[in-house]
């Protein structure tokens, strides 16, 4: 092609060889070189293309794999004290460890060597002492009660110097409340529990085995206020008090006892108010031996003395009910032996739970999955908690041994029946999916269902293409095989200028001006179906009433864009004049009202139908442009075909045309079902992101593309939100891959099946 | 697809037909025609794309079960013709006809014509095999499903029939649900000559048949027109002298848009009457 001579040659001699001069030979070498060249650009550009996107792809899934990673324990130094532990903590800084002994004697202990940095005597030396310990932020409250019947607590702040070199020393400052006398009747207290209320008001729960009294007091102060609990009953009947915790929730206190039938007690109480019983559940025919309320004071976990571990939260009989009860949530792994200790995590909805044999586990309260567990130490654990920063998990035994554990597990929430199944989240009245990520507080609860916000993509998607594949498609057929080419190249290119129309425009009309004005003209809105089907049907009686010489003329001219545009006109004339007299013939003068009362359902001004109305006017180019094609590319052969064995033009379209056309009609359906799958601006400025699970076109959703745009700015990297959004875009990712991957296959396979065409 | 206009072409001037008084054509003897009735016939045809006259005054007596064969150069409006006969340029935009055309003596243009009737009664074969793309069976059963057909075993016969009419039955009898996309070009074109045999035309029009195939599959297209002279009046556009020769009754001579000569096709083989007829004949020009 490259050696053609174009120069007229003077005369050639007949058998002049043109092929194997040296320009001829250095012409053909170039072209083959660039050959070559271009061939190989266009390979590396193709696998370029290829290693982009499986780079997207590995990089977008690398985000979120860590959530798979499961909970991380590694085994610390291993303190000594000299007695059986009662309570220990620790600061944030895991500088020193504090013990209250069985003793009375308060501890502390360097974290690393183990060696004794401090020792007081927070009750006057003996045997068989309590205690408990509320791990602040700032410090530890200890609180201890002696064999007969008095209480002392110690609060514990960890003191921060920096010496010249700027190494940071960590001191703990000690703060003793003397013993102050809780029970008149010198018995002795067997279990003890307190939160600090305020800075410095210590709220404590107190025990003997059949004594309940609630004990009030400010730290240093040398009285308290002691209220005996009246629970005769329980006691009369031959139950003991077994376990004890106290939760504050605002500044209600919720005082759990743990009971030998099994029983659990719960006392509700403000700080200057008098405590009074609220419900007495049946939590286990087996004595209830350890419990504690996780952070937020909601979740009560207990552990019986066969094993049973299980959550407990309020719930309401029905979403409108005023009260609540505490209702068995979820049963947690058995840990075989009578449980002794339930340590809530200091962070998230986590808890330890440890055993007679010193061994023990941390599950998640939310999702019910066992995190990991720890070996048993030989003698029954008697204290734990973890510090304040979650990131170290203290164990005492009755030997007097305390086991340090650092512990991360960055991800508890994000579980496969979390993310894709129904939890029983807090304040629930059921197991539900449901998609709330951040709330105001440290102890809030993340809500992470991917399949709501799967859900939500769908719903946009369905209502999406319900409104742009019919139009669409019928705009396709008619423009490639009805519309005169002059009019179709006019019609054409402006359809294409839809798709050009950025879609955060389309999503502002939407979202600014579509939804209010569909709000206020509910009815009018509602009247439009109709009154469109009836003008269009006019329309075609009429034009069939016309003469046949008027017909071709205005077929042959913009005259039937024309007629088209008043029948468009008049359609939304008369939905919008008939609006408000249907809306008082049939609906009672208001819609909303109507079809909340009747059909019970709401409206939201932002809603799938808008979103369905906007979105799918995004989608309609792409549909119809490669729709259009399609169809426009069946060999016109096949036209003459049909038509030259009788066929109307409609009979050739419906049998011929369009089954012919049938792989390219369904790459454009999957087109656009993969634009309005990663649409985001629209959805996000139109749906109201409400991640609802609920298929009624009138009220919102949120979907995978919109959630990622709203929520990843304000997640923080590396966070459990942070991952979980990427693991949706790497679900959107695979989503749109597949689809792609199946429109192909199943288009290849029409094709053939279909031969040429397509 | 030029979808153009809806119903037939417009006829004008120079010989405006009256639209409400159809002219009825009296059947006539032609002395051409050899005393045989006259299936369609052409009188004064001028035909223009737009601007373009491509027919001018084309007056033509195809005969009643005889195959008629159109020869002439390349553009010369042979296909133009016989495209005109079951009225396959009616949606080319600006087409325009002058003259008439009658199918037993019936305008084609008539208001009362239905086009698909005629179209069902003259049928079409194209140069280029053009099967669907649907099982052979479904290519042959098109026609009478268009009709309204539905009745399988029925259908079954019509496309048995079809098939032997067009001497395919034997190569496909066991593969009629395959694709006729697989086929060779040759059998292409005689399922889609099965296919056009389906509907029970009275006329086929075939245009250059057998100009995309090898001589082997051209032969049996010959022989399958030699076969079907007895049953259909075939009209045949050919470029293939020897072809026009051995297939034919008469032939008709074309040049530019005009008819030049028409008769048996021996005279016109070897006595024609005009200079050009002859020079095209024995290969001078063409």
């Amino acid at each position: 092609m490259t050696v053609i001579d174009s120069d007229p040659q003077p005369a050639p001699a007949p058998h002049e060889d043109r092929h194997s001069t040296p320009e001829a030979v250095t012409r053909l070498k170039r072209a083959r070189l660039a050959d070559r060249t271009a061939g190989r650009l266009i390979r590396i550009g193709g696998l370029g293309v290829l290693v982009a996107v499986v780079a997207i792809f590995v990089f977008v899934g690398a985000e979120a794999l860590p959530l798979l990673r499961g909970a991380r324990l590694t085994q610390g130094p291993e303190l000594k004290a000299a007695s059986a532990v009662a309570a220990v903590a620790t600061d944030e800084y895991v500088a020193g460890v504090s013990a209250v002994l069985d003793t009375g004697e308060l501890v502390v202990l360097d974290a690393k060597t183990g060696a004794v940095l401090r020792t007081e005597a927070v009750l006057p030396r003996g045997r068989n002492a309590v205690a408990s310990v509320d791990v602040r932020p700032n410090g530890q409250l200890f609180v201890a009660g002696s064999a007969d019947g008095k209480l002392a607590a110690a609060w514990v702040t960890p003191k921060v110097k920096f010496d010249a070199q700027r190494v940071r020393t960590v001191t703990e400052d000690v703060e003793l409340t003397e013993p102050l006398a809780i029970r008149e009747d010198g018995g002795a207290i067997t279990r003890v529990a307190a939160r600090l209320f305020e800075e410095d008001k210590v709220f404590a729960a107190v025990a003997g085995p059949k004594h309940l009294s609630i004990a009030r007091f400010k730290l240093g102060a040398a009285r308290a206020r002691v209220a005996t609990l009246d629970a005769p009953a329980v006691f009369d009947q031959g139950a003991e008090v077994r376990s004890l915790s106290v939760a504050l929730i605002t500044d209600v206190f919720r005082v759990f006892v743990g009971l030998s039938d099994g029983r659990v007690l719960r006392f509700d109480a403000e700080w200057s108010e008098e405590p009074a019983l609220h419900e007495s559940i049946e939590v286990s025919k087996f004595p209830v031996t350890a419990l504690d309320t996780l952070i937020g004071g909601e979740t009560l976990v207990t552990g019986t003395s066969e094993g049973r571990v299980a959550s407990w939260f309020g719930v309401r009989a029905s979403t409108n009910a005023q009260s609540w009860d505490l209702t068995r949530i979820r049963n947690f792994n058995d840990v075989g032996a009578e449980a002794t200790v339930v340590a809530a995590s200091a962070r998230k909805k986590g808890f330890a739970v440890f055993c007679v044999d010193g061994s023990g586990r941390i599950d998640f309260a939310t999702t019910g999955d066992t995190r990991v567990s720890i070996p048993a130490s030989g003698a029954p654990a008697t204290a734990a908690s973890f510090s304040p920063k979650n990131d170290t998990l203290l164990v005492g035994d009755a030997s007097g041994r305390i086991r340090t554990f650092a512990y991360s597990d960055p991800h508890p929430e994000a579980s496969v029946t979390a993310l894709f199944g129904k939890l029983w989240y807090e304040g629930a009245t059921e197991p539900e999916m449901r998609w709330q990520s951040t709330g105001g507080t440290d102890d809030f609860e993340p809500k992470l269902s991917i399949s709501v916000l799967v859900f939500g993509t769908l719903k946009g998607v369905v209502f999406a293409l319900l409104f742009s594949v019919p139009i669409a498609l019928l705009a396709a057929i008619y423009t490639a095989l009805f519309l005169p080419t002059r009019i179709k190249a006019i019609v054409k290119p402006t359809l294409e200028i839809m798709a050009a129309l950025p879609s955060v425009v389309v999503g502002l009309l939407a979202a600014l001006w579509l939804s209010p004005l569909a709000e206020r003209n509910l009815a009018s809105a509602f009247a439009m179906v109709p009154s469109f089907l009836l003008c269009f049907a006019t329309l075609v009686v009429v034009w069939a009433l016309l003469p046949r010489h008027v017909r071709n003329a205005w077929t042959h001219s913009a005259g039937v864009l024309g007629v088209s545009a008043i029948a468009v006109l008049l359609a939304v004339a008369l939905a919008a004049c008939c609006g408000g007299v249907v809306e008082s013939m049939f609906f009672g003068g208001d819609v909303k009202a109507w079809m909340r009362e009747t059909l019970g359902l709401g409206y939201d001004p932002r809603n799938a139908m808008v979103v369905g109305f906007a979105m799918g006017f995004a989608v309609i180019p792409v549909i119809f442009t490669i729709a259009e094609d399609a169809i426009s590319n069946v060999p016109k052969s096949l036209w003459a075909a049909s038509e030259a064995l009788g066929a109307s033009r409609w009979q050739t379209t419906i049998r011929v045309v369009l089954p012919a056309a049938t792989p390219g009609i369904f790459a454009a359906l999957m087109l656009g079902f993969g634009r309005a799958i990663g649409e985001t601006m629209i959805v996000l400025m139109a749906t109201g992101n409400t991640p609802i699970l609920d298929m009624s076109p009138f009220n919102g959703m949120r979907t995978i593309s919109a959630c990622i745009a709203v929520e990843i700015p304000e997640a923080p990297h590396g966070d459990t939100l942070y991952r979980v959004l990427f693991l949706s875009g790497t679900l959107l990712f695979v989503f749109t891959f597949l689809c792609n991957t199946v429109a192909e296959v199943v288009a290849s396979r029409l094709r053939r099946r279909y031969g040429r065409a397509g | 697809m030029p979808m153009t206009a809806e119903g037939p072409i417009s006829t004008t001037t120079p010989t405006r037909l009256d639209p409400l008084q159809p002219q009825r054509a009296r059947p006539t003897d032609d002395p051409s025609a050899g005393g045989d009735a006259v299936k369609i016939d052409v009188r004064n045809v001028s035909f223009w794309y737009g601007a373009s006259q491509a027919l001018w005054d084309v007056s033509l007596k195809i005969p009643a079960r005889k195959v008629t064969a159109l020869i002439g150069p390349s553009g010369c409006g042979k296909s133009t013709l016989l495209r005109l006969l079951n009225r396959m340029n009616d949606l080319v935009p600006g087409a325009r006809i002058g003259g008439t055309i009658a199918l037993d003596g019936v305008d084609i243009h008539d208001r009362k014509t239905e086009v698909e009737i005629l179209r069902r009664r003259v049928g079409m074969v194209f140069q280029k095999p053009n099967p669907f793309p649907k099982s052979i069976y479904e290519n042959v059963a098109y026609g009478p499903r268009i009709q309204g057909i539905g009745d399988r075993a029925r259908l079954d016969a019509i496309v048995e029939d079809s098939l032997r009419r067009g001497a395919l039955w034997n190569e496909v009898k066991d593969r009629l649900d395959q694709s006729a996309i697989g086929m060779s070009g040759g059998q292409q074109q005689r399922l889609c000559i099965a296919r056009a045999l389906a509907t029970a035309p009275e006329v086929l029009l075939m245009d250059e048949p057998c100009s995309a195939l090898d001589p082997a599959s051209t032969a049996k297209i010959e022989d399958l027109i030699h076969e079907l002279r007895s049953s259909v009046t075939i009209a045949i556009v050919t470029h293939n002298m020897q072809q026009a020769a051995r297939v034919s009754d008469f032939t008709a001579f074309m040049l530019v848009g005009k008819l030049l000569e028409h008769g048996p096709t021996e005279q016109i083989f070897t006595r024609p009457t005009k200079k050009e007829t002859e020079d095209y004949v024995t290969g001078r020009f063409g």
